[in-house]
């Protein structure tokens, strides 16, 4: 998981975010991947993730709540950057009349059936099912990251995983 | 394919993947140069909102306290009141929240006795409509010549009369109460007249509302040499009913 705690200390904001990197860095790096299946722009994320907290450090008052932050920080700037690449790919469609592919041609992960189906599912769906499934978050939790209520993060588990399932058999 | 079996795939794809990608490292410096940047720019703003804040508080009780509380006859615009809390030259109570005299609200007039080189006497404050405010404190004088230049003085500060005659502190000194029936003073002085011309006049700013009023100067002293500063002495506000010589 993406705890670790975190010492507060009389440091250069520069230096206290170093240190923060270092600790959280390479777990919120892994929850964007598994989001946009995309290592460079899981980096990049993470980095747009840090900087936004940046600003939020000195009025932090429970240090053990920044990888919470963090982590429905970067859920939500992977949701934007899709809700941008939505946008933009509707504008290309308009222009070239052809559809551009779901993921990265070039992705490793596109090997892997199942790899594919979750990065095909909606972003709220693959959310949940990552959150649920790697983050071993509670549906509460979840709920709590996505900004929606337990009901709606048991039913987008639930639905996610039925495509994947669909997918797995052969649909 | 089981159920269990599908989450244990999901679970282990996912451990995979994630596992799959190699340490973070140390924090990219130009993130940490954005951050920065950011913070900067967060406590620019935050800096520059409250100094805007302060300068609109400040603009906004100035604004206030030139604005009409109640409409005055013949469009007057007298100020609103500032909780000022002062009894009557007489001592009677007046209300507790008494406003601040306008500009707007005030007529002076200059009543001077002269000397050789110098004029004393008081600059008197009455209200030029049906009202009743306060006047504090003292006043900042300066002299303004017809074509609205501002003759250069020295100003000194007086005691009021009431001290220089050794009476007793008027009731609710120094705050005066300016009404149809009790003016208010400052005890002026005013030495050395030397080429100030004809038609100027003295401009008495009030402290809290910022406004002037504009008093004629009258007769002119004479000139002590030319060389030697244009003098004033000026008094605080106090009553004027009894209090002048």
């Amino acid at each position: 998981m993406l705890s670790t705690t975190v010492e507060v200390r009389e440091e250069e904001e520069g230096g206290r975010l170093g240190t923060l990197y270092r600790r959280h860095a390479d777990r919120a790096i892994r929850l964007a991947y598994l989001l946009t299946g995309d290592r460079g722009l899981a980096e990049d994320l993470v980095q747009d993730a840090f900087v936004k907290l940046a600003r939020r450090l000195a009025h932090l008052r429970d240090p053990d709540a920044f990888d919470a932050y963090l982590r429905r920080t970067v859920v939500n700037l992977a949701n934007s950057h899709f809700r941008r690449k939505r946008l933009e790919r509707a504008y290309v469609e308009r222009l070239k009349q052809a559809p551009s592919p779901e993921v990265e041609a070039d992705d490793p992960g596109m090997r892997d059936d199942l790899w594919r189906r979750l990065q095909a599912l909606p972003e709220r769906q693959r959310a949940a099912l990552i959150l649920r499934f790697y983050e071993d978050l509670s549906e509460q939790r979840i709920a709590d990251v996505l900004g929606c209520r337990p009901g709606t993060v048991k039913s987008l588990l639930s639905r996610g995983l039925e495509r994947l399932r669909g997918g797995m058999r052969g649909e | 394919m089981s159920e269990m079996q599908d989450l244990d795939e999901l679970r282990e794809l996912l451990q995979g993947k994630a596992e799959s990608l190699p340490p973070a490292g140390p924090a990219p410096r130009p993130m940490l140069r954005r951050a920065r940047r950011r913070v900067a720019a967060t406590v620019t703003t935050g800096l520059l909102v409250l100094a805007a804040a302060a300068f609109g508080s400040y603009a906004g009780i100035t604004a206030l306290a030139d604005r009409p509380l109640r409409q005055g006859p013949a469009g007057r615009s007298p100020t609103p009141s500032v909780g000022v809390s002062a009894p009557s030259p007489s001592g009677s109570p007046v209300p507790p929240l008494l406003r601040v005299c306008a500009a707007d609200d005030l007529t002076g007039q200059a009543e001077l006795n002269g000397a050789a080189g110098s004029q004393v006497g008081s600059l008197r404050f009455l209200v030029s409509w049906d009202t009743q405010c306060s006047l504090t404190g003292r006043p900042t004088v300066s002299l303004v010549a017809p074509d609205g230049s501002t003759i250069s003085i020295q100003t000194t500060d007086a005691d009021p009369w009431w001290k220089m005659n050794a009476q007793p502190e008027p009731a609710g000194w120094p705050t005066t109460v300016v009404s149809k029936s009790a003016s208010s003073v400052i005890r002026f002085r005013w030495s050395n007249g030397c080429g100030v011309p004809q038609g100027s006049h003295w401009s008495v700013q009030l402290r809290i509302s910022g406004s002037s009023v504009a008093i004629p100067v009258g007769d002119i002293p004479g000139c002590n040499g030319p060389g030697s500063p244009i003098t004033i002495e000026v008094g605080p506000f106090e009553p004027g009913s009894d209090a002048t010589p």
